[in-house]
């Protein structure tokens, strides 16, 4: 990847000598962002020393555009990485550089580029710098829109593999078509509907992979594996149902111990809104689904695919504390959500009405048996009937402005984890989880934050599993804004009972334009870290952290 | 609807550009033997109960009677099916010599095989199971000889699959031993194509152009009297091999198949044989 700098430098050399000619204009828009961290050794939480001392991700990206026309490149670097990122990561260079012209009809990139057929089941190429990951393609893309309400996307590229590319060929078709578009007679219609189709295709090379049951022989690997997607959307005054569902062929790989079993996953959310309410249902059926581009790959990188969660993402500490991580292998799920706003001048409603939101969930594995490992078909299912329970979380939030300067959030939640999903067996843990957040606008210019969360747990920490989330904890925070520029926090979070661990932070942050700096010091919990169910292990760490991000 | 009916065209047309390949389940396992060349190893599968004739036939481009042994082969071949197995070996520095830019059809390891029983003898002749006291004119007489031996119990069941990796191919051997054989055992495989078009001469007809030759015998895989079998040749044990070899650049590889057969090291007499195509 590092060999493309020389093309790029003359790509952006001949950008400036036209421009320097006059004949193009455009602009130059760009953002930075530097992370880094200091870590000292804390035998308790288990972080280690840093014998570089200072870790540091940074990252610089530049877009050129003109009219239709837009080009742009990525510097990164790694130097080293910090705590939970890949050390593959370690180095710098250009990691993403495009050309890309976008017309009215025709769009065309060149180069690195992120793409998502339908809700990504079977393509989903993007980025998240916090998780660590891009599974970003170098290649071509081609989005055709022959007329209006129809659009046609095509492309074919290797993924990102750190600083290399994966040996895997992604190719990709999709057609999405809006019929209210399309059908002049359902262009004012109340019923909406659009509906689309895609097919991706991965090429491997064979490699011997032994049969671990007879060492004289190896797996008769496909080296072409397509995954095929159907999906609706449709949409009904108040009323709204989307549902996708995908099917892949045999795909052995380490994801799925090397088994010929096709996947399946089915995907079905409606929705109901009205003023003052909405509420959602959704359901998930995944079977094998695991799709990357190299078949060894068991890391964060090289995924095709991308499978929602439908776990509420929470943000407060403690009910974010055990995330929920998408089981590719295997997991079928349901999830229900309601907010409704009781109106101003009730009784319940008060002066400026209450938030009320409702979310549950449930998900389990499927019931299955096992048939054999690797070379063979794996497992077959019951049908639809869930196997054991993986996750269930229940939570009540309750949001009441008090008055013009106090704004009360209270939430509670109950949340079943069973650590399996983390590839560890023992018992479920349940956990409670009571938050208080009361916020008090001192003046226009000056914010008072404070945060009280508890949470009891029937699990017990103990040093045969060292899984220091175990036991009973209570956390406290405060946190000022002042002067609309100026923040400062303190928070502790501390395991008072059948746990271990005392973490303490303090953060100070400053905002100028588009530029913004924080500086932090604590201790950090080990776990997972998981953003739309997609999670990556972060170590302990405890010192210093600081973050740079400006942007032009 | 013509814009759906257009965007269902190319669409279809798009997807006929990528596929997925589909592999077959064998006795529940999508696995292929991969064992060190040359080196035997137990097998589980399926091995098929059937006892083959094998017939080596000694031919030559310039040979008058030959192709009258063919038509009888054919024959034969057209009423046994696949319990006939057939290799013909082009040999003789007289009958075997090719005509102008015609490809010499003899190989090294034939011409031992040649050399070690019919020498001097004029051809056509032939052996079955390599019974070299009966090597006979095979013009007539085949249908006794065969049935004499595909109605015997298999004593050794046999199976040959080929596959390829990479410009390389190779061939797995499974024997399954379905009495106890107490023998010294040797494998012997052979590369054998059909449709080659050579002038060949025929007695009355004299010579005839882009004559077509069949069973040719182009290459044996192993030593010309096989490699040892590694098995304690008790009723019941299933062993298996795997032979990495390269073609010839001469043989076109859609006409070419490939011959396994067992047989007794110290006698050669042939046990059991089998054959499959080239992939």
């Amino acid at each position: 990847m590092k060999k493309h700098i020389t093309l790029l430098a003359l790509f952006f050399a001949s950008i400036a000598g036209v421009n320097a000619q006059g004949i193009m204009g455009g602009h130059v828009t760009g953002n930075i962002q530097l992370d880094g961290q200091i870590s000292r050794s804390d035998s308790i939480i288990g972080a280690q020393d840093v014998p570089e001392m200072l870790l540091l991700n940074s990252r610089a990206d530049i877009l050129y555009t003109n009219g239709n026309f837009s080009a742009g490149m990525r510097f990164e670097a790694y130097q080293n990485p910090m705590l939970g990122f890949n050390i593959k990561y370690k180095g710098a260079g250009v990691a993403n550089y495009f050309a890309a012209y976008n017309g009215e009809k025709l769009s065309v990139t060149a180069g690195n580029f992120y793409e998502q057929f339908g809700s990504g089941m079977i393509l989903r190429a993007y980025e998240d710098r916090y998780l660590g990951l891009d599974n970003s393609l170098l290649g071509l893309n081609v989005t055709l829109r022959p007329f209006d309400g129809v659009t046609i996307k095509a492309l074919a590229g290797k993924q990102r593999y750190y600083w290399e590319y994966g040996d895997g060929l992604v190719r990709g078709i999709d057609g999405e078509v809006n019929f209210n578009s399309i059908i002049k007679s359902m262009s004012d219609s109340k019923l909406r509907l659009t509906m689309g189709a895609g097919f991706v295709s991965k090429y491997q090379d064979d490699q011997t992979i032994v049969y671990p049951y007879n060492p004289a022989y190896k797996l008769n690997l496909p080296l072409n594996v397509g995954a095929g997607a159907v999906r609706a959307d449709l949409s009904y005054g108040n009323w709204g149902l989307q549902a996708e569902y995908a099917h892949k062929g045999q795909d052995p790989s380490i994801m799925n111990d090397y088994i010929y079993r096709e996947g399946n996953a089915l995907m079905i959310n409606a929705t109901y809104s009205q003023k003052g309410l909405s509420a959602n249902i959704q359901a998930k059926y995944v079977d094998n689904i695991s799709f990357k581009s190299v078949r060894s790959e068991s890391g964060e990188m090289l995924y095709i695919n991308y499978i929602p969660a439908i776990t509420k993402q929470h943000t407060y500490a403690f009910l974010s504390m055990y995330p929920y991580a998408t089981q590719t292998t295997g997991e079928m799920g349901l999830q229900g959500d309601v907010m409704y706003k009781i109106k101003k001048e009730t009784l319940l409603g008060g002066k400026y009405g209450t938030d009320i939101h409702l979310n549950a969930s449930v998900i389990t594995s499927l019931d299955s048996k096992r048939i054999g490992g690797a070379g063979t078909l794996g497992y077959e299912t019951n049908g639809f009937n869930p196997g054991e329970l993986y996750y269930a979380d229940a939570s009540l939030e309750v949001a009441k402005k008090l008055s013009s300067k106090y704004k009360l959030t209270c939430t509670y939640g109950y949340q079943i984890f069973n650590p399996i999903v983390e590839g560890h067996p023992g018992d479920l843990h349940h956990n409670h989880v009571v938050v208080g957040d009361l916020t008090w606008k001192i003046n226009k210019k000056n914010v008072l934050r404070f945060e009280a969360e508890w949470m009891g747990s029937d699990s017990k920490y103990s040093s045969d599993v060292d899984d220091k989330r175990c036991g009973d904890w209570i956390m406290g925070l405060v946190e000022y804004n002042f002067t609309s520029a100026w923040f400062v926090s303190v928070s502790d979070q501390y395991a008072y009972k059948d746990g271990i661990g005392n973490y303490y932070n303090l953060s100070v942050g400053y905002t100028h334009g588009a530029t913004r700096f924080q500086l932090g010091y604590g201790k950090q919990r080990e776990g997972l870290l998981c953003i739309g169910g997609v999670c990556r292990q972060v170590p302990a760490s405890n010192g210093l952290t600081f973050s740079l991000t400006t942007s032009f | 609807m013509k814009k759906l009916k257009l965007f269902a065209l190319l669409a279809t047309v798009a997807l006929s550009f990528v596929a997925c390949d589909k592999i077959e389940e064998e006795n529940g396992k999508f696995v292929i033997f991969a064992g060190a060349n040359g080196t035997w190893y137990d097998s589980d599968a399926d091995i098929p109960d059937v006892q083959r004739v094998f017939i080596e036939k000694y031919t030559g481009v310039r040979c008058v009677n030959c192709p009258f042994a063919d038509d009888a082969i054919h024959a034969a071949s057209e009423k046994y099916g696949d319990a006939l197995v057939v290799a013909a070996i082009h040999a003789n520095n007289n009958f075997g010599k090719p005509f102008g830019q015609d490809p010499d059809l003899r190989t090294p390891k034939g011409n031992i095989w040649f050399d070690e029983y019919i020498g001097t003898t004029g051809i056509p002749v032939a052996m079955i199971n390599r019974n070299h006291d009966d090597i006979f004119v095979p013009t007539s007489g085949l249908d006794d000889r065969i049935e004499a031996i595909i109605n015997q119990e298999s004593k050794i069941n046999m199976l040959v699959t080929s596959g390829r990796d990479g410009d390389k191919y190779y061939a797995i051997v499974r024997l399954g031993f379905a009495q106890d054989v107490t023998e010294e055992l040797t494998l012997t495989l052979l590369v054998i194509e059909d449709k080659i078009y050579t002038t060949q001469l025929k007695l009355g007809e004299g010579e005839i152009e882009n004559y077509e030759q069949n069973h040719v015998l182009r290459d044996i895989i192993t030593d010309a009297w096989g490699i040892d079998v590694y098995a304690d040749g008790k009723q019941g044990t299933k062993r298996m091999v795997r032979l990495n070899f390269e073609l010839r650049n001469d043989c076109v590889p859609e006409n070419c198949h490939l011959i396994a057969f067992v047989s007794d090291k110290v006698t050669r007499r042939i046990i059991n044989s089998c054959e499959c195509e080239l992939l």
